[in-house]
């Protein structure tokens, strides 16, 4: 049953990452960091873009990853030119996720 | 001074140092080639098909160091440009594509020819870009050059419509002295981490990549490795930047790369590795590879940094400037019983596979290996080779000796079939004294042969030897050793290939006899100008030593 194993190790391996993204705000910017997330075939969860008065773009993403892709995303988001700047801002065990749900039924 | 957006383009261009431009015209980008016809300081290149422009901006910049440019029209224009743009992006080129586009008020109006080529080429250029007025011209242009060459290299496209090449601006010659490259600056403890692991080091070993050459960082690669006596393998885009009869140069690396430099990445205590990427045709299957080894990464790139391998010290920089400053914390060395083990390993590649592929028994068919060779000797290793894709790319990369930097030139990351020709032209505009000589299959010699037409026109001296084996040798080649011998459509009933180079007044020759190799190949090097040499040969060659796909270094097969 190794593979099960395999699947359990990447679970609990997989975080919920909050990442902060700041861009300039022209065209094509949405479809340049988008792509470097399916690319890397990382799924956004929740994405919220708004624009405040200065000329940039402030990005909320949600992720379920591994620490390995994220960090390989955020090399790859500081290669477009238009990305002022990437942090994680928030990082969540998928293990702790799931608990209250078990704690709910319970 | 007021001028059309067109002349801005032109005038930006002669600014920035372009002396070639290689391109194709078409409706959306006629504004600028009428302010091309009269600029003397620009050469243009008429190729026949966009992706000739390309490939030959890449072969310039690869030769030259310096920004290859190509141009093309909008829609069908520019999407012939993709395959090259990939290709400039995997084997990271510095090349600048312009391509017209429809005026910006028919944009999204699915008007003639209008192709979104900038949301097309995000994944596959560095930066791109849409200009919609003629203002922003130089500005933009001197970004596009200073971002393709600005620390890793790469391609960059921009897109300009077309009313923004006819609208009225204002050149101003500042606009294009905005960018400075700044050097990326490296931590000295970096530098003092890894020279304890290299003095220490029993077992060295150095990886020479493709960024050893971009930051011309030849002499600083030999003068490092002979001080602390360490071995130097290249990858396919490392040969060249160190002599191959160099005693320390042992060999190529990869999946066709040579016997002992393969197997001892598995016994070696360090690697060094220098502006490569252990790209997953160097290093097989990841799980068996290197595992023993502590590894130094250098590298201007910081996602490459433990991407497909673990590494326990990392440098990013220029190869050049690392290599100097880490020469200054290094202690004269020698390892001269663990280089003798490469040596014993090549006597045993050379007995089983070299001599073999090198010399013909009498009936035989010529081999590849017997005219790369041949080759090589009779160029002394002086020329510049220009390889397509398939089993003479890994013949001409195996045997021919090359002394110079910057001689070996190929289609790496995306092998890109039809790569050579477009490639030598670039790369002849680049060096126009040096001998440039393009190794081709009958396969990708038919998929970019039309520019046989750009030597004839442009009166280049470019020599062409096509391996014939009337097959796609390297698919062949897996068929037989995987899929059972099935050879699903991989033979190939050729057209007369000298007929079709007289018809572009190329003169040719055609042999299939061992005996007639030698006084071919003197009568290709000695001919005038642009000359193509078919050499018929065995259908059955296998490349060996072969990593087969999947297993690891460790597993190196020489038959
Ligand atoms: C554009 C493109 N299409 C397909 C391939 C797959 N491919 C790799 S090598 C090869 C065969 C090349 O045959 P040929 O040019 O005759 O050279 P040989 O291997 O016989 O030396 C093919 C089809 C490729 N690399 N590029």
């Amino acid at each position: 049953m190794k593979t099960d194993l395999n699947k359990h190790d990447e679970f609990v391996n997989t975080n919920m990452y909050v990442l902060s993204i700041i861009t300039q705000n022209t065209l094509f910017v949405l479809q340049r960091v988008a792509g470097m997330f399916s690319r890397l075939r990382i799924n956004i969860e929740h994405i919220n873009i708004s624009r405040h008065s200065d000329p940039l773009s402030y990005w909320n993403v949600v992720v379920y990853s591994t620490d390995d892709r994220v960090w390989l995303l955020i090399k790859q988001l500081n290669k477009i030119i238009e990305l002022v700047d990437v942090k994680i801002i928030d990082k969540m065990p998928m293990t702790s996720l799931r608990k209250p749900v078990i704690d709910d039924r319970l | 001074m007021k001028m059309a957006g067109a002349e801005a383009i032109v005038k930006s261009l002669v600014h920035l140092d372009v002396k070639h431009i290689f391109g194709y015209p078409g409706g959306a980008i006629m504004p600028t080639y009428d302010a091309l016809f009269n600029e003397e300081n620009l050469h243009h290149v008429l190729v026949r098909h966009e992706q000739g422009a390309v490939i030959a901006a890449e072969g310039y910049a690869r030769l030259s160091g310096k920004v290859g440019v190509c141009i093309a029209t909008s829609g069908p224009g520019a999407t012939n440009l993709v395959t090259g743009i990939a290709d400039a992006m995997l084997d990271s080129i510095p090349i600048v594509c312009l391509t017209g586009q429809v005026n910006s008020a028919l944009i999204g109006t699915d008007a003639f020819q209008e192709a979104d080529i900038v949301g097309m080429t995000i994944p596959i250029t560095k930066w791109n870009y849409q200009i919609s007025k003629a203002s922003e011209i130089p500005y933009i242009l001197a970004k596009a050059f200073h971002v393709a060459l600005s620390g890793r290299h790469g391609p960059v496209l921009i897109d300009i419509t077309k009313d923004a090449q006819q609208g009225e601006m204002e050149f101003d010659i500042k606009d294009l002295e905005v960018f400075i490259d700044h050097k990326l600056q490296v931590l000295n403890d970096e530098f003092e981490n890894a020279a304890k692991l290299i003095n220490s080091a029993k077992k060295p070993y150095i990886f020479a990549g493709h960024g050893v050459t971009k930051a011309n960082a030849e002499n600083e690669l030999e003068r490092f490795a002979s001080l602390a006596g360490i071995p130097i393998a290249c990858t396919l885009h490392g040969l060249s930047c160190i002599p191959m009869d160099h005693p320390l140069y042992v060999g190529m690396l990869g999946m066709h790369g040579n016997y002992g430099s393969n197997l001892l990445t598995n016994e070696a205590d360090l690697i060094i590795a220098i502006g490569m990427r252990f790209d997953d045709r160097v290093t097989g299957n990841l799980n068996t590879y290197a595992k023993q080894a502590k590894i130094i990464h250098i590298d201007i790139d910081n996602v490459e940094f433990n991407k497909n391998v673990k590494v326990d010290v990392t440098i990013c920089g220029d190869a050049k400037d690392v290599l100097s400053e880490l020469y200054k914390h290094i202690l004269p060395n020698n390892h001269d019983a663990w280089i003798k083990k490469f040596h014993d390993y090549y006597q045993e590649e050379h007995d089983e596979v070299i001599h073999h592929q090198i010399t013909n028994q009498a009936g035989q068919m010529i081999k590849m290996a017997e005219v790369v060779s041949l080759l090589s000797e009779k160029t002394q290793g002086n020329a510049v080779i220009v390889s397509d894709v398939g089993q003479h790319q890994m013949i001409a990369a195996r045997y021919y000796e090359f002394k110079y930097p910057r001689s070996h030139i190929t289609s790496g990351g995306l092998g890109t079939m039809g790569y050579s020709l477009p490639a030598a032209i670039g790369a002849k505009f680049a060096a126009p004294k040096r001998e440039v000589i393009v190794i081709v299959g009958d396969g990708g010699f038919q998929m970019n042969i039309q520019e046989l037409a750009v030597l004839t026109q442009e009166n280049l001296s470019v020599k062409i030897i096509l391996l014939n084996n009337e097959h796609l040798g390297m698919v062949r080649q897996w068929q037989e050793m995987f899929f059972e011998e099935r050879y699903s459509f991989t033979n190939l009933l050729n057209p007369d290939f000298i007929k079709i180079a007289e018809a572009y007044s190329i003169p040719g020759l055609h042999i299939e006899d061992a005996s007639d190799l030698d006084s071919a190949l003197d009568k290709l090097l000695n001919a005038e100008g642009s000359f193509l040499l078919e050499v018929m040969v065995e259908k059955q060659g296998k490349v060996f030593p072969m990593v087969a796909a999947g297993t690891g270094v460790g597993d190196i097969r020489l038959k």
